[in-house]
C-alpha cells in the first residue's frame, strides 16, 4: 500500500476521473508515490466497476408489473386541465383523437393482414379490411370516438406527420382525414378478433394509462391473431432483453427528452415494447405510461430505431 | 442500471430487488413529478439511490433470524455472516463485502462514479450535496478502498505523510 497524505487521496482520486486541475495533473504526475496510488485506486475502481450479474427476464417483468400496478390502484386521479398547461408533452386538443389516429396507424393495415391472410370476414368487411367490433373492443373504443368527432381537425396532425413517416404501411394522411373522426367508429378489429375483457376501471379513455395499457393490450392482441410475430404467447411484445440496444438508446431519447445513452436501460424498464407488422414492414412500437399521459414511439428501423416518431397521446 | 446500482449500494441479491422494486414504485409513481429540468436518468438514479439506502435502514432495523446472543451487537454479524468482514477481504476480494466497510454516503458516491459512470456534477445533482463534498466523499471511499483491498486497516487519518 502506498503511504500518501490523505488530502492527496483527493487530488489522486480527481486525477484519476480526469476532474484535476493542470497543475494538479502535474503535481501527480511528478510523484512516483502519488501514481502509484492512482494504481491502487484504479484497482478499487475497477472492481467497483464490475458488472453486476443481470437479472432474469422474469424478474424484470415481476418488477415492473408490482410497479406499475402499484400506479394504477394509487387511486390518484390527475386534474388533467391544471396537468395540461404544465407537463411538457401536453399540446391543447390533440387528446384521445392522437391516440386513436395512432391506433388506427398501427392497427387498420394489421387488420388488412388479417383480412389478405384469409381470415374469416364477411365481404363488407373485406372491402374495408375491417369487420364489426366485439363488445370489448367497442367499449374500449368508444370515449376515443367520441374525443375524435370533435378534435380531429386539430388532432390529427401529430399524428399523421407520424403515420407519414411510416413510410409504406400506414395510411396516409389524406387517407386518414378521409375517413373523417366519424368513420372512426367502424375502424374496429374484426369481430374473429378476440379480445381478452378489458378490466372496468381501465375502460374510460380519458385515463391515459389506461390508454397507453389499451395500445399495449391491442399490440398483443393482434399478435393473438396473427398479425405481428413472435412465438411466445404474449403477443408481439418484445422483452427487454429483445429490444437491441441501440433501439433503445433511440427510444430513450424519443420518450424522454433530455435523456442520454446511458438512459437506455431506463427506457426499457419503463416502456412496453412490442413488434408490429404493417404490410410486410416490421416496426418496433414503445410505449410509456406517465402519471396523466402516455407516450408512444414508431420506430421503421428495427435493428437501429434510427428512425422514431413520436406520438404524443394527451388527454 | 437501477438495479445494478442497487446490488452494488446494498451489496445482496435480496435486499437489491427490495429496493429496486422501492425504486420502480417511486418512479412510476413520481413520474409526474419530474419537470424536465434535470436528466431523467439523474432523477432516476436520484430516486434508486435513495430507495437503496431506505432499504439499508430498514434492513438495521430489521431482526436478525438465526443469530446466537454471542453475536449480539455485533454489526458484521448481521450483514456478512463473519466476525470481520475484513477477514473475508482478505482472504477473497470481494466487491461487495470491500463495499459493505464504506460508510453509506461514501459507498453511493463511489458507486455512481465507478459503476455508472457519472462524472461530479451529475453525482452532485443525484446525491444533492456539493460538487467538492463529492469528490472528498469518492476520494475517502476509494482510500477505504485501497486500504482494504490490500488488507491495511489502519485510518488513513492515523498513518504518517510520507510526503516532504
Amino acid at each position: 500500500m502506498t503511504d500518501v497524505f490523505p488530502s492527496d487521496d483527493e487530488l489522486v482520486s480527481s486525477y484519476l476521473d480526469g476532474e484535476a486541475t493542470p497543475s494538479e495533473i502535474e503535481r501527480v504526475e511528478s510523484s512516483p508515490q502519488l501514481m502509484a496510488r492512482v494504481a491502487e485506486f484504479r484497482r478499487s475502481a475497477s472492481l467497483v466497476a464490475t458488472p453486476v450479474a443481470p437479472l432474469a427476464s422474469l424478474d424484470i417483468d415481476g418488477l415492473i408489473e408490482s410497479a406499475l400496478d402499484s400506479s394504477h390502484t394509487s387511486g390518484n386521479v390527475v386534474d388533467l386541465a391544471a396537468a395540461t398547461q404544465t407537463r411538457w408533452w401536453h399540446q391543447p386538443r390533440v387528446l384521445a383523437a392522437a391516440a386513436a389516429v395512432a391506433l388506427l396507424a398501427l392497427a387498420v393495415p394489421a387488420l388488412r393482414i388479417i383480412s389478405e391472410s384469409g381470415s374469416e370476414m364477411d365481404s363488407a368487411a373485406v372491402e374495408t379490411g375491417l369487420a364489426a367490433p366485439t363488445t370489448a373492443a367497442a367499449a374500449a373504443f368508444a370515449p376515443l370516438n367520441d374525443d375524435s368527432s370533435t378534435s380531429a381537425g386539430d388532432s390529427g396532425t401529430n399524428a399523421t406527420e407520424s403515420a407519414d413517416s411510416i413510410e409504406s404501411g400506414a395510411p396516409t394522411a389524406t387517407t386518414m382525414e378521409a375517413q373523417g373522426a366519424a368513420d372512426f367508429a367502424h375502424q374496429l378489429p374484426p369481430a374473429d378478433l378476440a379480445f381478452d375483457p378489458l378490466p372496468e376501471e381501465l375502460l374510460p379513455t380519458t385515463d391515459l394509462i389506461s390508454l397507453g395499457t389499451q395500445v399495449s393490450s391491442l399490440l398483443s392482441e393482434f399478435h393473438r391473431a396473427g398479425a405481428v410475430p413472435g412465438d411466445d404467447q404474449d403477443g408481439g411484445r418484445l422483452y427487454p432483453d429483445q429490444v437491441p440496444p441501440a433501439c433503445a438508446q433511440q427510444m430513450a431519447e424519443v420518450l424522454f427528452p433530455g435523456s442520454s445513452a446511458a438512459d437506455a436501460d431506463l427506457s426499457l424498464v419503463l416502456a412496453d415494447y412490442a413488434t408490429v407488422v404493417v404490410d410486410g414492414d416490421e416496426f418496433i412500437v414503445a410505449v410509456v405510461q406517465f402519471e396523466d399521459a402516455a407516450s408512444l414511439a414508431v420506430a421503421a428501423d428495427t435493428a437501429t430505431c434510427s428512425t422514431v416518431e413520436l406520438l404524443e397521446i394527451v388527454p | 442500471m437501477i438495479y445494478s446500482i442497487c446490488r452494488r449500494i446494498t451489496g445482496n441479491d435480496a435486499d437489491a430487488l427490495d429496493a429496486t422494486q422501492e425504486a420502480l414504485i417511486s418512479i412510476v409513481k413520481g413520474l409526474h413529478k419530474f419537470d424536465g429540468r434535470a436528466k431523467f436518468s439523474t432523477w432516476a438514479y436520484r430516486v434508486a439511490t435513495n430507495a437503496c439506502l431506505d432499504e439499508m435502514r430498514r434492513r438495521s432495523r430489521r431482526p436478525l433470524p438465526g443469530l446466537v446472543d454471542e453475536h449480539a451487537g455485533d454489526p458484521f454479524v448481521a450483514s456478512s455472516q463473519s466476525r470481520d468482514p475484513a477477514e473475508t477481504v482478505s482472504a477473497k476480494v470481494d466487491v461487495d463485502s470491500a463495499l459493505e466497510l464504506l460508510p453509506e454516503e461514501f459507498r453511493a458516491a463511489v458507486v455512481l462514479r465507478d459503476l455508472v459512470g457519472l462524472d461530479y456534477a451529475e453525482i452532485a445533482e443525484v446525491l444533492e450535496i456539493a460538487p467538492g463534498t463529492v469528490r472528498s466523499r469518492i476520494a475517502r471511499g476509494r482510500s477505504r478502498m485501497a486500504d482494504i483491498i490490500s488488507g491495511n486497516q489502519t485510518p488513513p487519518s492515523d498513518r504518517q505523510n510520507s510526503q516532504p
